[in-house]
């Protein structure tokens, strides 16, 4: 499987990559100076800014989420099929879950900006990329300390770890 | 004592620290492996700490906030980024890179590099971008302390301001007379109490930030959201795809930050990497608390009319401080600021210097100099100099600086070693050629000062470039012959 997902996540980001490049700038720009407040920006129209931009946007957030999990999984060693491979998809597949809700969220957003929900005192999307996206990196360091003996630093590495050095001597 | 002597004494006491430390460790540093890898037997504690407080740099406590003042919540990608980074390092390289230096015994990461691939000229091309990012990066850590000492001094009625370049020579004297005596070893064990007072320092500023604003963290967001829905939202003032480039280079970048990666081969065994990563990830989380919180409640409090606009965007955490923080809390905070620059500016002079005492002469002659731990030294002073001087010839943001720093070692290193220590298929040339890849793009993006439509960050396309140069050529190579050390240790 690794073999073809490398060239294949490769083909897929540049692709996304290029249409991006390629797609309506929108005409207000992007970073706009605040209307008051000198050195601040602001990003007004949510909306135009993102007409072009918003599915390639979260194409390229997809592809950038496989990518990572599939590269630990392969320079872990870990089996897809064993448990710790099976769990590391699994948490991939949990970060493009909450990537996705926080797009919707953003998405929702747009349509009606003054309802917007709030959760644990931030914009429902913001709360998304804060309590989500940041509790993504707890799910992995589990996974590598529950299975680290098992599959990283196994029994054979601990021993053959001393005679590394003896062996370049 | 009034609130400025307050700061005053706690960052001069940090100093003295500091002093202290490199004294002690200079009689543990004996050799050029002493120097430069603390002859690999760190603890897993001191590791740990030393990782996330040199990742959590100047451009993280006084970038981070200016950054969020600035464009608001699109930066928060950078902190969210980052702790999946360091699981991205620890699953690659954690293990990997240890075993390795038990096979090679290096002085310095070109080193192993040289050995893996049993090429001089993939070793001298890691040494040449580590540094090229040094100089950049060291400058955006030197100017950042500069500024910050220059900002406490000129509120001590006795002293006043004080010229960017004095206090640059009075912050770097003391970084450099540490990192000179005690290399590697006074570097980790400074990052130990650094990375400490950043912690306490974050966790106090978040409580110090919701009790200076009506209605607390919430307060801030729903003025923030009134004033401009974009600023709060996930994507802030620059848009989805600025913000996502920026994910991409530090979710993947974070394993090719020399001076992150590098620790990992100084400790005992590589059994340490298992409690290294939970105590690296939860350390960096918490320190980042500063950079969002200080930066949410001074845009708050300048939209709300209560703090007059900031001058530059990277005064917010000063200001802050300042203006807003009990006098002990600014000073252990102040001390926080100065420890978060060093931590990181030590570990860059130290592997600058063995890039230019150790790497290039070994790649070049195919042996090390006389007496290298005396040229160690002075190459350490020689460093800090001409980075001093890069920063202050540079008109750019804080922020902005550092970043092009760390997409140059993404896109040189992530694929050099990162991957190519965990696939046996990588060959020098594809190194070698995406080394340059990366190199060519990010230099060249900064210095014709391209902008890239929809805000797309260049090191991403730099990173992307290289890590498909990189792959594309070595499937195309015949495969390598691997030495047998090496090979073992790439099995395990």
């Amino acid at each position: 499987m690794t073999r073809w997902l490398i060239p294949l996540l490769l083909i897929a980001s540049w692709t996304v990559t290029v249409a991006i490049l390629l797609s309506p700038e929108p005409v207000a720009g992007f970073a706009i100076p605040h209307d008051v407040v000198p050195k601040m920006e602001q990003g007004h129209d949510g909306a135009q800014r993102h007409e072009h931009t918003l599915l390639l946007g979260w194409m390229f957030g997809v592809l950038l989420i496989a990518a990572f999990g599939g590269l630990i999984g392969w320079g872990s060693g870990t089996p897809w099929g064993s448990l710790m491979g099976g769990l590391l998809i699994t948490t991939t597949v949990i970060a493009e879950g909450v990537f996705a809700a926080m797009c919707w969220s953003y998405h929702r957003q747009l349509a009606n900006p003054d309802a917007t929900p709030f959760f644990g005192s931030f914009p429902a999307g913001t709360a998304w990329q804060l309590y989500g996206m940041g509790s993504i990196p707890f799910l992995f360091v589990g996974i590598y300390v529950v299975f680290f003996r098992r599959q990283i630093v196994t029994d054979r590495t601990s021993a053959e770890f001393p005679h590394l050095s003896k062996s370049s001597d | 004592m009034d609130r400025p002597q307050i700061v005053l004494a706690f960052i001069l006491g940090y100093m003295l620290l500091c002093i202290v430390v490199g004294l002690w460790a200079m009689r543990r540093t004996r050799s050029t492996h002493d120097f430069f890898m603390a002859g690999s037997r760190l603890g897993f504690l001191v590791t740990s700490v030393a990782i996330f407080s040199s990742t959590m740099s100047g451009w993280g406590f006084v970038g981070g906030p200016g950054l969020v003042y600035k464009i608001g919540a699109g930066t928060f990608w950078m902190i969210v980024s980052t702790g999946l980074g360091f699981c991205g390092m620890f699953y690659l390289l954690g293990k990997r890179l240890r075993l390795m230096a038990e096979v090679t015994s290096p002085v310095s990461l070109p080193d192993v590099v040289t050995a893996r691939y049993d090429s001089r000229s993939t070793g001298f091309l890691t040494a040449i971008a580590i540094l090229l990012g040094v100089l950049g990066y060291l400058g955006t850590q030197i100017l950042a302390m500069a500024m910050v000492l220059q900002s406490v001094l000129a509120d001590v009625a006795s002293i006043g301001l004080l010229p960017l370049g004095v206090c640059m020579a009075i912050s770097c004297a003391v970084l450099v007379f540490y990192c000179v005596t005690g290399g590697i070893i006074a570097s980790v064990y400074t990052d130990l109490v650094q990375g400490i007072i950043m912690v306490v320092a974050a966790l106090l500023v978040v409580s110090a930030t919701v009790a200076s604003v009506d209605g607390g963290l919430e307060g801030m967001t729903r003025t923030i959201l009134f004033d401009d829905p974009e600023a709060m939202n996930p994507w802030g003032t620059r848009g989805i795809v600025g913000c996502l480039s920026w994910y991409f280079v530090f979710v993947f970048g974070v394993a090719g930050q020399p001076h992150l990666i590098t620790k990992l081969m100084m400790t005992r065994k590589p059994d340490d990497a298992r409690v290294m990563l939970p105590m690296s990830v939860v350390g960096f989380l918490l320190t980042a608390l500063l950079w969002i919180s200080i930066g949410l409640c001074m845009r708050t409090l300048v939209l709300q009319g209560g703090h007059a606009p900031l001058g530059e965007p990277d005064q917010a955490s000063p200001e802050f401080l300042k203006t807003y923080a009990h006098p002990v809390l600014a000073g252990v905070v102040f001390a926080g600021l100065m420890a978060a620059i060093m931590s990181t500016a030590d570990s860059f002079l130290n592997i600058g210097a063995a890039a230019i005492v150790h790497d290039i002469p070994r790649a070049l002659r195919g042996r090390s100099l006389n007496n290298e731990l005396l040229w160690a030294r002075v190459t350490t002073v020689v460093i800090a100099a001409v980075a001093s001087g890069v920063a202050l010839a540079s008109g750019k943001m804080v922020a902005l600086l550092g970043a092009v720093g760390w997409s140059v070692f993404s896109g040189a290193i992530v694929p050099t070693v990162a991957i190519g220590f965990n696939w046996k298929r990588a060959t020098p040339l594809a190194c070698n050629l995406a080394i340059l890849t990366s190199l060519v793009l990010n230099v060249g993006l900064q210095v014709f000062s391209v902008t890239l439509p929809h805000l797309f960050y260049n090191g991403a396309i730099a990173l992307l470039a290289s890590l498909t140069v990189f792959y594309v050529v070595s499937i195309c190579s015949a495969p390598p012959k691997l030495d047998p050390d090496i090979e073992t240790a790439m099995d395990l």
